[in-house]
């Protein structure tokens, strides 16, 4: 229970390559198979935990997908084999961005900031961010767009930067 | 094969209506093609959805630090919309800070190795 707290980031990460909604996501994390799974994690370990953990998630996700069919975004299921299979594969990679995120996050200007984690909160939106920013919702998607990117070249210069050293 | 620059700013535009909820029927069967199709899609879509997945983390750690927010009284409203403002405000920016100090600390953690 304490590797599926410690590890529920990363986990929620992989479901949410699969299952690209937030609220769908996290409803993933909550089913009933997924926490009766939970009580023998405690004989796995780290790396060993967040596979095992996320080829449960993929089958639960494959289980769920006709719920999820209904819903607004969902590939079809060859594209999610293909991109779960990427996902897995970085799963190292995306841990070490998200450390690196928090420095980029502080390079933004704090404008930006502000505006990307309104966007980011949990309950939050959109449209509440353009709001609290003063800005147009229009305006809102290209200041995001335009944040997300810069983020992520960030990101990727700061790990170019680790590796080479 | 690598991406070419039309292509990473295409999938850009795609990740990013499809993170924002906005995404039309084409764009999703063009999304789904590049996915299904090149391995370096699926790779800047994996990256393209883990920033946005850990954005929601350190934004609801920003968020958990709301408490520290001063609620105000219903007597208080009385002082005036601006006094709710400024004493809301007030407590945003200290959550704010903290939430920066945190990253600050996180970045340095990870300098450290």
């Amino acid at each position: 229970m304490r590797l599926m707290t410690q590890h529920q980031r990363r986990i929620f990460g992989y479901i949410y390559t699969l299952v690209p909604d937030r609220h769908d996501a996290e409803d993933i994390l909550q089913k009933p198979a997924w926490w009766s799974a939970r009580s023998s994690s405690n004989s796995r370990r780290g790396t060993d935990f967040v596979a095992w953990a996320c080829q449960i998630a993929y089958w639960e996700v494959r289980r769920a997908r006709q719920k999820y069919a209904r819903a607004k975004v969902i590939f079809d299921q060859e594209v999610v084999d293909a991109v779960a299979h990427t996902a897995a594969e970085m799963i190292p990679e995306v841990s070490a961005r998200h450390e690196a995120l928090a420095q980029c996050l502080q390079k933004l200007h704090a404008r930006d900031r502000e505006l990307v984690l309104t966007r980011y909160e949990p309950g939050s939106g959109v449209e509440l961010a353009a709001q609290r920013s003063g800005r147009s919702l229009e305006a809102a998607y290209k200041a995001l767009g335009r944040i997300r990117k810069l983020l992520h070249d960030c990101v990727t210069h700061q790990l170019s930067l680790e590796s080479a050293t | 094969m690598s991406l070419s620059d039309p292509e990473v700013l295409e999938l850009n535009t795609l990740c990013n209506a499809l993170v924002d909820g906005v995404i039309r029927d084409a764009d999703k069967a063009r999304l789904e093609q590049m996915l299904r199709t090149s391995e370096d899609a699926r790779r800047f879509y994996v990256r393209s959805l883990a920033l946005s997945s850990s954005l929601m983390q350190y934004a609801g750690e920003m968020q958990a630090e709301a408490p520290d927010i001063p609620t105000v009284p219903i007597a208080h409203r009385s002082l005036g919309g601006m006094d709710l403002v400024a004493r809301i405000a007030g407590g945003g920016r200290g959550c704010c800070v903290r939430f920066l100090a945190r990253l600050d600390e996180r970045a340095r953690a990870c300098e450290d190795g």
